[in-house]
């Protein structure tokens, strides 16, 4: 059945193409055109995966006819259009595309106006020899505030336009999910957060094998937040914070800040949840745990914790989060010192997102003004820190307005991050080639309806790459939403929090 | 007479469908004028776009086709007449359809109205969604096909549940209503016995059959989703009076109680006098006028028809939060604010109505963004129309709004956003074409001198605000921009009617800046409190004198107090009648009331 459709399909879309522009030949006649043509999304000097979907877009000239040539050394096509939109036929991009792995391509933009050609200077791409992973993650919803209505987990698969839900909302009694995660680029082990709803918890996925928890213990109130899982895919390092949002009268008006937060360690198979001193000071806001590759070191974010005594000069301003780093024996489940790694009075700026590149030698970060909530910051940018020399510099392929959370591929050539440079209030996934401490022009997520985020009111939260789809169907997801909740249970050796409150007095709620 | 039976069939015939003309251009009028549509779209707040993206999640889940078709309805319950006109037209065909079904069971039979008259008590109801109706309209529509069907007894083991399945997928679980017609029509007319087992089986497992297969559906939606027993209407018993009325009129009919009682004339004439009777009563009780009035004032804001508002509170108030918030811009956009507010009623309200909580801007985040827009904070405005987004969705009004905040802040990439989203509504075409040139120009929007005046009042620094204590912030935007005349108004009207007359004092020189030729009247009055607080002689405050009006009221006002002995309480009734809109009143009696109910002014809004 599949099959009929899709030959339908294609002779419909055959014979379509065969009318409309089928007939138009490259023109002999034709102005050049000395200015850059101007295309949207910009895929101009961009270097794309090699199993990436087709890339269209729309040429935003005007003229009555366009006429896009793609060419490299030894294969050509050409894509007409009545409207400026090029939608590439699938196959013929994908043989295309495999055809330029590691190689240049271009593309030739023909504009007809008044019943005359024009050419632009030819568009410059490449594709790189290594592939993006096969899927990203990602959240979407509305520019939260206050209050959230709809919003679900999806998943692109990046080699074609099929967008699928993993969970949302609907059934879930409007309840927030967020921080999905997976254990290194692999959607066979991922966990995400449910507040609200039926109950806040952690879903915890491990082959097909889904388990509900209640990671409060009696040390934390409030449940993990941001997330890392241990290489050995057994434990998973989590902050627990506890977050106040506020408004400002000019500029992006809205903010986060913490009052407190600490991190702490979560074991899956024993269902312990452990800390220590060290990253878990009471003299410290500890938050954005990221493990090594070899598990053997945890980086994280720390702000010396803020006096909010005076409840009408709260100084979130003045929170500065620097990078710090503390070795870890996994075996003995035995932390050791920490030690700074870029400190807010070396960058001036304050860190947050760290990110470490699969083979362990980058690592990527945000740094804003102040604060550890980069997306609502303007300011944030991404940094790119060697960690073998412990140089960082600014990455090119920042904008004016916020560049956030960000992700590597499980191959270290690729990273997205979600960037609001389009219009101050939605972030958008871009992606980026890595290779050689060198980073490419970035690339906005390929939507089939090239205009898409034009129309778009959702906001691209949290994208993480992982190796292939995730398999778990929706409504198994749902089903354990609703499962029984196991109690984490707290390391006999880890004191309890005295007198600390919790948070179910939701800084973000749902719609009635 | 052959003759007299047709001629009586035809006279039957002809008042018959006089009575369905009249009744119908009755209902026509009562939606139109006394329901109003636009105010069905004002409280429903529909999602449309004539767009493939927005039109295929509703492919994904039974009754999503139909709940398409509502949102799209809804949102032409803006054009009053043509929503009008759809409701009624809906409902004919549900009264057609009912009448078509009766027939199969007996003749010259009225009772085909009924449904009707409870359609009409539900469509009262300003949160009555239309896909419910709709719903009911197609369920009916296939008993129709399905009786028409001439369908063999072994076809119909096939067939009724075949359709059954299908109409779930349109209808949701208002196929139950097929299963029972179709149940009756077979079991009481053609004696089909084991496809009604079969569909009757089918419908009680489609549903959780539902909850597996389609993911968003839980157990109580799948077998509720799309009957109208989700809520509370004004008349309460209606939608289980509108389902229960197909079988109980089958009931009827079958024993052809009335047919059996009395002559066919007679038994019209009873059942046109029933049917009047109820329709009367529908009409009366099922009406909500406080919802309408509370509406009709959200219309005149939405308008900024600030006269239409003062004259509605004054003479026939509407006693809702909503309604008072409107009436304070109202005052404030009338220059009336510190002039007039206590001639008003729920005067002891006011405190706590003129701006919003945040739980209550919660049920009215659009209307709280207005408010903002008014006072210039653009930031706020646009907060508050995002929180609107969640809430409602992309509707024409939130993206209006969004639209401007963003011209204001000068993000023409997402107010290009907004536009091409309204070009893809009904309503929101006019906007379009009157703001597209924006884009370019963003600075022309400021040829709207309401715009030009939020940009006067747009703060001018960053101040970050972390709860909603309405003193706290409007002293806040006064710093912020010192120039605007709104936050100052609003802030002297919180320092008036909080009782914080010092506060109130030292800013008394700013009225002259704010191009007041003499202090408003409540400040007057309470000038003259503050003045005998801190004992002064003279009736001056700031080289600004107290008007000899204001001082003879006041000279009015304590002699009928001294003609009491000072007792206030014996002199209420008088002050009232003589100074019930002044200042002084306020302070002695509304304040004291509030204070003494233990509601502390500094922590009146303060729920952060």
């Amino acid at each position: 059945m599949r099959a009929v459709i899709k030959t339908v399909l294609f002779l419909l879309t055959s014979f379509l193409l065969f009318f409309t522009c089928g007939k138009i030949q490259k023109p002999n006649n034709y102005r050049m055109i000395s200015h850059q043509v101007t295309i949207y999304p910009d895929y101009t000097s961009v270097t794309l995966p090699p199993n990436i979907a087709p890339i269209n877009f729309v040429i935003k000239e005007k003229g009555d006819k366009f006429l896009a040539i793609f060419s490299n050394q030894s294969d050509s096509f050409k894509v007409c259009s009545k409207n400026g939109n090029i939608n590439i036929p699938f196959s013929r991009w994908k043989k295309f595309a495999a055809n330029c792995s590691g190689k240049d391509f271009s593309i030739e933009i023909f504009v007809k106006k008044n019943g005359q050609w024009q050419l632009f200077p030819k568009i410059m791409n490449s594709v790189a020899m290594e592939k993006i992973d096969g899927a990203l993650v990602y959240r979407l919803l509305d520019p939260a505030y206050h209050i959230w209505s709809k919003m679900g987990i999806y998943q692109r698969n990046l080699e074609n336009f099929r967008e699928k839900v993993v969970l949302d909302n609907r059934p879930l009694k409007k309840a927030c999910l967020n921080c999905h995660s997976f254990h290194m680029n692999n959607p066979e082990s991922m966990m995400l957060h449910v507040r609200g709803g039926p109950g806040t918890s952690l879903l915890l996925s491990s082959n097909d094998h889904l388990k509900r928890i209640n990671t409060r213990t009696a040390f934390n109130a409030s449940p993990g937040a941001y997330r890392c899982w241990h290489p050995n895919g057994k434990k998973i390092a989590f902050s627990v914070n506890k977050v106040t949002q506020f408004f400002h009268a000019t500029g992006e008006n809205r903010d986060v800040f913490d009052f407190s937060s600490d991190l702490i360690l979560y074991d899956i198979e024993s269902n312990t949840v452990s800390t220590c001193q060290d990253i878990a000071s009471p003299d410290f806001m500890e938050t954005y745990p990221m493990w090594t590759p070899d598990g053997k070191m945890l980086y994280f974010c720390s702000a010396p914790q803020a006096d909010f005594s005076d409840g009408l000069n709260i100084p979130y301003d003045k929170i500065y989060y620097s990078l710090n780093r503390i070795p870890f024996d996994a075996e003995n489940n035995k932390w050791e010192k920490v030690e700074t790694v870029l400190s807010y009075e070396q960058t001036g700026l304050s860190i947050a997102h760290p990110s470490i590149s699969p083979e362990g030698n980058y690592l990527l970060f945000c740094m804003a003004k102040y604060g550890n909530f980069p997306i609502y910051q303007p300011s944030s940018d991404l940094y790119l820190l060697d960690l073998k020399s412990g140089a960082y510099r600014r990455l090119d392929i920042n904008s004016d307005k916020a560049d956030s959370y960000h992700s590597w591929s499980s191959n270290g050539r690729w990273f997205v991050f979600s960037s609001k440079r389009e219009n101050g209030i939605l972030a958008r996934p871009y992606f980026c080639y890595f290779k050689n401490d060198q980073v490419s022009k970035p690339v906005l997520l390929p939507q089939k309806n090239p205009e898409f985020y034009k129309t778009f009111f959702k906001t691209y939260n949290v994208p993480e790459l992982i190796k292939h789809e995730i398999r778990i169907k929706p409504n198994q997801w749902k089903k354990a939403a609703f499962l029984t909740m196991t109690d984490a249970q707290l390391d006999p050796a880890v004191a309890a929090a005295p007198n600390e409150q919790t948070d179910e007095n939701m800084l973000w709620q749902p719609a009635q | 007479m052959l003759k007299s039976t047709k001629n009586e069939k035809l006279l039957l015939r002809s008042i018959e469908i006089f009575i369905f003309v009249l009744f119908f251009a009755s209902v026509f009028v009562h939606i139109r004028y006394r329901i109003n549509p636009l105010f069905c779209y004002f409280w429903q707040k529909p999602v449309f776009f004539l767009d493939f993206s927005f039109f295929t999640p509703y492919l994904t889940y039974p009754g999503g086709l139909v709940e398409y078709a509502d949102e799209l309805i809804t949102q032409l319950f803006y054009y009053q007449w043509l929503g009008a006109l759809i409701i009624t037209l809906m409902i004919a065909f549900i009264t057609l359809l009912t009448r078509i079904f009766l027939k199969k069971f007996c003749h010259n039979n009225m009772l085909y109205y009924f449904p009707a008259l409870f359609l009409i008590a539900l469509h009262s109801t300003y949160a009555y969604e239309m896909s419910k109706t709709a719903s009911l309209f197609l369920t009916l529509f296939v008993v129709i096909i399905y009786i028409k069907l001439p369908v063999s007894k072994t076809l119909d083991i096939f067939i009724f549940p075949f359709l059954t399945i299908i109409l779930y997928y349109f209808v949701a679980a208002t196929f139950f209503l097929f299963v029972l017609l179709g149940t009756i029509y077979n079991v009481a007319k053609r004696r089909y016995y084991l496809s009604t087992l079969f569909a009757i089986i089918i419908s009680l497992v489609l549903h959780y059959l539902g909850t597996l297969v389609f993911y968003a559906f839980d157990v109580v939606t799948a077998y509720s989703f799309l009957l109208p027993f989700d809520r509370v209407y004004n008349l309460a018993f209606a939608p289980y009076a509108l389902y229960l009325s197909f079988p109980i009129l089958v009931a009827f009919c079958i024993p052809k109680f009335f047919t059996a009682l009395f002559n066919r004339f007679y038994v019209l004439l009873i059942q046109i006098f029933l049917i009047c009777t109820i329709f009367y009563a529908v009409f009366y009780f099922s009406f909500d006028k406080k919802a309408h009035d509370m509406l009709l004032i959200e219309q005149y804001a939405v308008n900024h028809e600030w006269d239409n508002i003062l004259d509605k509170m004054q003479h026939d108030p509407v006693d809702h939060r909503l309604a008072l918030f409107h009436l304070y811009r109202a005052l404030y956009f009338k220059g009336q604010l510190l002039e007039n507010v206590l001639s008003y009623p729920f005067r002891d309200r006011a405190i706590k109505c003129f701006m919003m909580s945040k739980e209550f801007a919660f049920t009215a985040a659009l209307a709280n963004s207005d408010f903002l827009m008014d006072l210039g904070h653009v930031n706020e405005a646009e907060h508050w129309a995002h929180e609107a987004l969640s809430l409602h969705g992309a509707t024409p009004e939130v993206l209006e709004r969004l639209f401007q905040v963003n011209i204001l802040k000068k993000n023409t990439t997402f107010a290009s956003m907004c536009l091409i989203k309204l070009q893809k509504t009904f309503v929101g075409k006019d906007f379009v074409k009157n703001n597209l040139q924006l884009i370019d120009n963003p600075e022309n929007i400021y040829q709207d001198p309401f715009m030009r005046e939020i940009k006067q009042n747009m703060p001018q620094k960053d101040f970050p605000f972390f709860t909603y204590n309405f003193r706290v912030y409007l002293e806040n935007l006064v710093a912020a921009c010192p120039d605007n005349k709104a936050a100052f108004d609003y802030l002297m009207f919180e320092y008036l009617l909080s009782g914080r007359l010092p506060k109130m004092a030292e800013k008394i020189h700013l009225f002259k800046k704010f191009g007041y030729s003499h202090l408003p009247r409540h400040v007057e009055e309470a000038c003259i409190l503050y003045l005998m607080k801190i004992e002064s002689k003279e009736p001056v405050i700031d080289d600004i004198p107290i008007s000899n009006k204001t001082l003879a009221r006041f000279k009015d006002y304590n002699t009928i107090l001294a003609k009491y002995r000072g007792d206030s309480n014996a002199a209420l009734n008088e002050l009232f009648q003589h100074h019930g809109d002044t200042y002084w009143f306020y302070a002695m009696y509304i304040k004291k009331r509030l204070i003494e109910e233990k509601i502390k002014m500094d922590a009146t809004e303060d729920i952060s």
